[in-house]
């Protein structure tokens, strides 16, 4: 996962900008802002600025912590919120802007959404349920059952259609809403945490259900989530949100191995971070050097103007650790084992540094054999690539 | 963005434009009218009695407040609400805790049980209560002298007497338990039951659990159910109009429709004062009721639905149990075998032959001209005001609900403004104003109807709201995703949705209409007579059996109106889940 040369740190927001309209873009929008009042009279921003386009066949998703403006944003594009200012453009036409004033209802936007409740209407039969989008978008009468089954059949659900929802679970909820959500074949479908009222397993197979259904429809996606693995499986494009602005916007492997802030680093994934001084910019490999309390350790500078004396954060994920016998002469740390916890796939040591920092290390399969316990000397050995140094 | 330019056509149409700008215009006008029909008489009726040629009417209040008769009944309604307010919330709350709570509960039915009074015109229950227990020929005292008389016990009468504090004081409780029960009980089902088990768990008995726990916890809810009940019985005219004249205790509801209908001349001034003073007493508690709620709006619960874990009683469950039902059989049965075993005697008396016994009285009600034409009145005023209520309640909530922020907040607050001014007080305003010219609507059944609608918003408001608040956002919204306009979104989902709670709302409704006493009293005449004027003629008259086969045969119309509208939902509410139309003010 962590591999390759550092790419030009343009890549990740060449994406954020919109001036490059390609005609695969199905939903788009542009500088969105978005403000609440709440019941005490304080402002919130909760989308501030923000500009998001995706492709036909693409996914993007929306991460953040709850309150970021994930949901907001989504509801803003969906034609339930209306936005403050900024513009919003779907199957190449203009649903929102403030002047000249457009503000197109949700049902004339021709987008699809589920929603985190399923909304799965309780006195309609899974059938009636799945051919309401048909029959509100007037599709020939005759048509409709045999796109229902078709969609029914598609989400794994083809005998459920006479059944009203109360008798079904929440997975098979979620999938009649999903079968509703599909059945007109949307160029767009909204996603609103479909997933996180659903089992950890259901969810699993919900999420491997969703691509192969983006795959064959071919749908532009925008779904909102705070679960990081969910984000990472589902993105072609993962747009992290923090109090209402996009702090990164990149691929999966964009914002996992090359956040572009600590906080981006910290929301997605685990982290160890150690305070440094920069002894040496970066050179021809672009690798930049800094003392730690630890030792030294050279990794990339993640901003541009990290001269020497730069007081900054070096951030390194667990897994990028590695456990070993031989010194080195940077990149090297020594501490004690806390604790260490099996996790199946992979398993985790807890280690304090002599002068009290912790640190993790995940070691990830084939560790049979290999036996620690609580007190042991370790050696460890950082990946250069691996250590990102952030300014303060 | 060069691509993207302006003439690619936009999706909003100028047709979509005109028909909401209708919708928002016809909500605006149906809003405003309500507001007409509630303002207008009450100002129009303070300013013209009381403001008389731009000068106070100095004379009027100086006769209110200089009569003794004014102070007597002040301070009986203010001992009559002390004591029966106390003693219905304490009875609420705790049948709410049992019903609620704890394995008291006997099932789906015994949630409504406690509400089954309200289906009872609170009028027809007052008159049986005076048949079961007037001092010498009441069934239920010539039942226990009976008893006593095995005991060796002689008595001659009593031990029971409805005409006096005590009688009076028990019927209001029995009126005003349901109003606390109904918001205790929600607070309690939305009570978090791991409070209670984390109480518990930490070494609380059930006592304690109830108390420093439980109860503590829908405190805001108990605040709140006294405020109503006070307002409630501020209000109240049937109980202490038949409990209360048997008693010779006068309350200032009845005073004031004595004022303006019952003596003559009229002295509708002192009348008007009194409303006013009615009036600045239910604002101030409702000002009290919003000061408390927003200070306390930390302590409401949110939460999972409870109903999983209950409290075990043991065999303290069936004293619950039995409590409860003595509660129906006070409120509901008792009287409504009284009023019928009246109806069927020839005369009233204790001594009950079997063989005397016929349906006469039934048949008289059809046969003499005004009652029938009362009935007939009634009935269709039922029909029409509740279905047109609950129509103008439905659309205003759902377009305060869909529009949200400032609209949602006025159009709330008109439908709940009828609920600050009571009963007795819109009724004396609109037959001064309404029924005066240039409106010339006395003696109309246009004048009833409206009165109905307006006295009975809050209540039908609140039925509609609550069945259209549990429809759910994401469930409408989903319908907007899948391609429907608001209207067909409206008709396809939100109305198969609410119209169980609709239902419900418009038999309750349909019954506090039917057996509506306070503006009847006022307005009805012998040119447009109802029900609830046609009692009162009756009890005034002493025709005990007449009286009590119309009690009989309006609790049997009202009871077989909600009958019918739970049956007629039970299919739907299976489906659409659970039951709502609460009945609060």
């Amino acid at each position: 996962m962590m591999s390759g040369p550092m790419p030009d740190m343009d890549d990740a927001v060449a994406i954020a900008d919109t001036g490059a309209a390609t005609p695969e873009v199905k939903v788009r929008a542009r500088n969105l802002k978005k403000t609440f009042r709440r019941s005490n009279g304080e402002l919130v921003r909760a989308v501030d600025d923000v500009s998001v386009a995706v492709e036909a066949g693409k996914m993007l998703i929306l991460l953040g912590p709850s309150g970021c403006g994930k949901t907001t944003l989504l509801r803003c594009i969906a034609g339930l919120e209306r936005p403050d200012e900024g513009e919003i453009w779907a199957n190449d036409r203009l649903m929102f802007s403030k002047s000249p004033a457009v503000n197109a209802p949700p049902e004339s936007r021709g987008l699809a959404m589920m929603f985190q409740s399923y909304a799965v209407w309780p006195h309609m039969t899974v059938a009636e349920n799945v051919a309401f989008p048909l029959v509100s978008r007037g599709y020939p009468k005759r048509e409709i059952p045999a796109k229902v089954a078709a969609a029914l059949k598609r989400v794994g659900i083809p005998s459920l259609g006479d059944q009203y929802p109360n008798r079904l679970s929440g997975g098979q909820q979620q999938r009649v809403a999903l079968a509703r959500s599909l059945v007109v074949d949307p160029q767009v479908v909204l996603f609103d945490e479909p997933l996180s009222n659903v089992d950890a397993k259901v969810r699993e197979d919900l999420r491997v259900e969703l691509v192969a259904q983006q795959r064959e429809v071919g749908f532009a996606g925008i779904y909102v989530t705070h679960d990081q693995v969910e984000a990472l499986q589902l993105a072609d494009q993962v747009a992290v949100l923090r109090e209402g602005r996009i702090e990164q916007l990149g691929t999966p492997e964009d914002v996992y191995c090359r956040p572009a802030t600590r906080y981006v680093a910290n929301f997605v994934g685990r982290v160890n971070e150690v305070e440094a001084t920069i002894t040496m910019g970066s050179g021809n490999d672009n690798l930049a050097a800094a003392d730690t309390p630890l030792g030294r350790l050279r990794g990339y500078p993640m901003a541009p103007d990290l001269t020497p004396g730069t007081k900054v954060m070096a951030l390194f994920r667990p897994e990028c650790v590695e456990i070993s016998d031989k010194g080195a002469s940077h990149n090297a740390l020594t501490g004690s084992l806390l604790r260490t916890q099996f996790s199946g796939a992979h398993r985790d040591h807890l280690l304090t540094t002599d002068d009290g920092h912790r640190l993790l290390v995940s070691e990830m399969g084939r560790f049979a054999g290999k036996t620690f316990s609580p007190g042991d000397r370790l050696t460890l050995v950082v990946d250069s690539k691996s250590v990102l140094f952030y300014p303060l | 963005m060069a691509i993207m330019t302006q003439h690619i056509p936009a999706a909003d149409t100028g047709t979509r434009k005109l028909s909401s700008l209708l919708f928002e215009g016809a909500n605006g006008l149906l809003a405003l009218l309500m507001l007409l029909l509630v303002l207008y008489p009450i100002g129009a009726m303070f300013v013209r009695e009381l403001l008389p040629d731009g000068g106070v009417n100095i004379q009027a209040f100086r006769n209110v407040l200089s009569s003794s008769a004014f102070w007597e009944a002040a301070y009986n309604t203010a001992i009559v609400l002390a004591v029966s307010g106390s003693l219905s919330i304490l009875i609420g709350t705790i049948f709410a805790w049992l019903n609620e709570r704890t394995d008291a509960q006997m099932g789906f039915v015994s949630k409504f049980l406690p509400v089954l009074p309200l289906l009872v015109p609170s009028v027809a229950m007052s008159i049986g209560w005076i048949f079961l227990a007037q001092e010498t020929s009441g069934f239920l005292n010539v039942f226990i002298r009976w008893l006593a008389d095995f005991a060796g016990i002689e008595m001659r009468r009593g031990p029971l007497n409805i005409s006096t504090w005590s009688g009076l004081i028990f019927v209001y409780t029995l009126h005003l338990v349901p109003f606390s029960y109904l918001i205790v009980s929600v607070a309690f089902r939305n009570l978090d039951p791991a409070y209670e088990e984390a109480a518990r768990m930490s070494g609380a008995g059930r006592l304690r659990v109830f108390l420093k726990i439980s109860s503590a916890s829908v405190l805001p809810a108990i605040m709140n159910s006294a405020l109503l009940v006070t307002i409630v019985g501020i209000a109240m005219y049937s109980v202490p109009v038949i409990i209360g004249s048997v008693a010779r205790i006068d309350v200032l509801s009845v005073m004031t429709v004595n004022l303006v209908r019952g003596v003559y001349p009229p002295r509708i001034a002192e009348g008007v004062v009194i409303s006013l003073i009615l009036t600045a007493v239910v604002l101030g508690v409702w000002w009290l009721q919003r000061y408390m709620s927003g200070r306390q709006r930390h302590a409401t619960i949110g939460g999972k639905a409870g109903g999983t874990s209950l409290v075990e009683l043991g065999a303290w469950k069936w004293v619950a149990r039995v409590l409860v039902l003595a509660f129906v059989a006070a409120s509901t049965v008792l009287p409504f075998v009284a009023l019928l075993l009246v109806a069927l005697q020839p005369f009233w008396s204790p001594a009950i032959d079997v063989s005397m016994l016929s349906l006469q009285h039934f048949e008289e009600l059809f046969q003499a001209g005004i009652t029938k034409r009362a009935l007939t009145t009634s009935l269709t005023l039922g029909v029409v005001g509740a279905t047109i209520g609950m129509i103008v309640a439905a659309v205003l909530m759902e377009y305060a609900r869909d529009r949200g922020g400032w609209r949602a907040n006025t159009v709330l607050g008109i439908v709940r403004l009828p609920g600050a001014v009571i009963n007795v007080v819109l009724g004396v305003g609109f037959l001064i104003v309404l029924g005066a010219p240039p409106f010339n609507l006395q003696g109309t059944a246009l004048i009833l109807l409206l009165a109905y609608i307006v006295i009975y918003m809050p209540q039908a408001a609140t039925a509609a709201g609550s069945a259209i608040e549990q429809v759910g956002g994401e469930l409408i919204e989903s319908g907007r995703m899948a391609g429907a306009g608001k209207s067909r979104v409206f008709g396809r989902i939100t109305l198969p949705l609410i119209l169980p709670g609709l239902a419900a709302g418009w038999a309750m409704i349909f019954v506090v209409m039917v057996g509506d006493l306070t503006a009847s009293a006022l307005l009805a005449g012998t040119r447009n007579p109802v029900v609830g004027f046609v009692i009162l003629d009756i009890w005034e008259n002493g025709l005990y059996s007449a009286l009590a086969a119309l009690s009989a045969l309006i609790s049997m119309i009202s009871t077989a109106a909600v009958m019918l509208v739970l049956y007629l939902g039970r299919g739907r509410l299976s489906q659409a889940g659970s039951f709502s139309g609460r009945i609060t003010n």
